[in-house]
């Protein structure tokens, strides 16, 4: 009699046959092209609907900021003589912040209006350590906003133009830090690559409880750092100028092979090309913080890490 | 006010062009569109293989479409959470989750593969096999959905998406030991209930 346990060849191959017929069942998973369509209409809904939420939000915080103004100007004085706090104001508001660019004791400017506005209280001045695998900057001291880079169009980057930035592993590392921001790309012909975050998503940023930006970075070429404020954004996307805009305020910084660390105070920034009437610089309504690499600096491989304010 | 540049005015070709700076959604469209076309391009890739996954992941044909427009629901709202790098190991996540919530709120009773099902053939396959493997499927969705999550995960990223263990690892976040060893017992389990419906088979053939 047959041992039982013996296994009976044909069943085996009957049974391996099987299994190959029911892997290859599974080629009948296809789905059906109109779904695809579908869900990509509905994702889009989906994010396009959070853009509108979004302005419904600010449209409705515009029309309290009158009323709200005074109020909260008054407590906001309150809070930056209060010790310990961390969280940063958010006001809607025509009105200028307290203080101004060259330090809280002089005069507040009127300016016209940042459709909201975030101070900072200076107690965080890390922007972002990119140890994170996102593309948002830390959310401290009123901050929000993701990485993201563009460009001119007549070139190609890793990352293509208009896509967010996610950090990258540093190869060996650098010191304790693991991960930075990493862009390359080819040659471009233009006025190049730039690439940044926002500082306090559509509001403008009141930066004035800082003294400037640090980072550490390496090249090889030149970044040009810098802040964009309101005032020299197109009109079209939420800014104030009308012509000649994006003529931020900027600082260039030769790069070097190995990683390094650069201080950009506020007083060293300067609008590089200059084309109609100039925009003086006020750290109390910029929105963008921008790292630009300019064609001539093109191809390019940067890398920078550490990104933070520098405390008064 | 600090400073006012003295610097000469850049050529124009400088300026003309400058970038539509954006900041962020309604208010400023270019980082709507940015999003819009990242969203565009992940639909684009990885459709097919979030439809395919839920369905192996246990959701019934019926159900498979909404399911995987449920998961990119989800990477709609988490666009900026997810790298470009770890876009499959992100949806695949979450079709898992998707995939278990369903198949609690699924009714019990046994699928069955029909003219009106979701499942389509692909055109290459004859009117014979087609007629085999429709036949299959439904054994190897049972077969399939008598493994527990981790083992059935691993199993239909090696034996139906033929991912390396090393991509399976990278999807699933586990060391590759951890997905070898899942996957050779998956394969066992798998084995054992091919041999369960050899003699379910066998016992039907004795009874007519």
């Amino acid at each position: 009699m047959k041992d039982e346990r013996e296994p009976d060849p044909s069943a085996a191959g009957e049974a391996a046959e099987l299994e190959r017929l029911l892997i290859r069942s599974a080629r009948l998973d296809v789905p059906a092209s109109t779904a695809r369509e579908r869900a990509l209409a509905r994702g889009l809904g989906e994010l396009r609907s959070t853009k509108r939420h979004g302005l419904r939000l600010l449209l409705g915080g515009a029309g309290l900021a009158l009323a709200a103004a005074a109020a909260l100007v008054l407590f906001l004085q309150k809070d930056r003589a209060a010790p310990g706090q961390v969280a940063a104001e958010r006001i809607h508001s025509t009105a200028a912040p307290s203080g101004s660019a060259a330090g809280p004791a002089a005069p507040p400017v009127v300016h016209a209006s940042c459709p909201e506005l975030v101070i900072a209280r200076g107690d965080a001045p890390l922007i972002e350590d990119f140890e994170q695998e996102d593309s948002w900057v830390l959310a401290a001291d009123g901050r929000k906003g993701s990485w993201i880079t563009y460009d001119d169009g007549t070139g190609t980057q890793v990352t293509p133009s208009r896509s967010a930035l996610f950090p990258s592993r540093i190869p060996g590392a650098r010191a304790t830090s693991k991960r930075g921001l990493h862009v390359r790309g080819g040659k471009f012909t233009s006025w190049g690559v730039t690439f940044g975050t926002e500082l306090a998503d559509a509001a403008c940023y009141d930066a004035s409880r800082y003294a400037g930006i640090e980072l550490w970075a390496k090249g090889p070429g030149q970044i040009r750092v810098g802040l964009q404020m309101i005032d020299v954004q197109d009109v079209k996307y939420g800014g104030l100028c009308q012509t000649d805009c994006y003529d931020s305020h900027r600082k260039i910084i030769d790069l070097t092979s190995t990683f390094k660390k650069y201080s950009v105070r506020w007083e060293e920034l300067r609008q590089l090309f200059v084309a109609g009437p100039p925009v003086a610089f006020d750290v109390r309504r910029v929105r963008f913080l921008e790292f630009g690499i300019a064609a001539e600096s093109t191809p390019f491989d940067v890398w920078i890490d550490d990104v933070a304010f520098i405390p008064r | 006010v600090l400073t006012t540049s003295v610097l000469p005015a850049a050529p124009s070709e400088l300026r003309s062009v400058e970038h539509p700076r954006v900041m962020a959604d309604e208010a400023f469209p270019v980082r709507g569109q940015a999003r819009e076309s990242r969203f565009r391009e992940l639909v684009e890739c990885h459709f097919a293989f979030v439809w395919r996954s839920v369905r192996r992941l246990g959701v019934r044909a019926a159900d498979c479409d909404d399911a995987a427009q449920e998961v990119f629901l989800v990477a709609a709202r988490r666009l900026d959470d997810f790298t470009l790098e770890r876009e499959r190991a992100f949806l695949f996540g979450t079709c898992v989750r998707v995939a278990s919530t369903r198949r609690r709120g699924a009714r019990r009773r046994p699928e069955e593969l029909d003219a009106n099902s979701d499942e389509r053939p692909r055109d290459e396959l004859g009117p014979d096999e087609l007629a085999e493997l429709a036949r299959a499927r439904p054994l190897l969705q049972e077969l399939l959905d008598s493994m527990s999550v981790d083992f059935r995960a691993v199993f239909v990223l090696a034996e139906l998406e033929e991912l390396s263990v090393r991509e399976i690892a990278d999807v699933l976040g586990v060391p590759q030991g951890t997905v070898s060893s899942r996957l050779r017992v998956a394969r066992e389990q798998f084995r054992d209930g091919v041999r369960r419906l050899q003699a379910r088979a066998a016992f039907a053939w004795r009874k007519r």
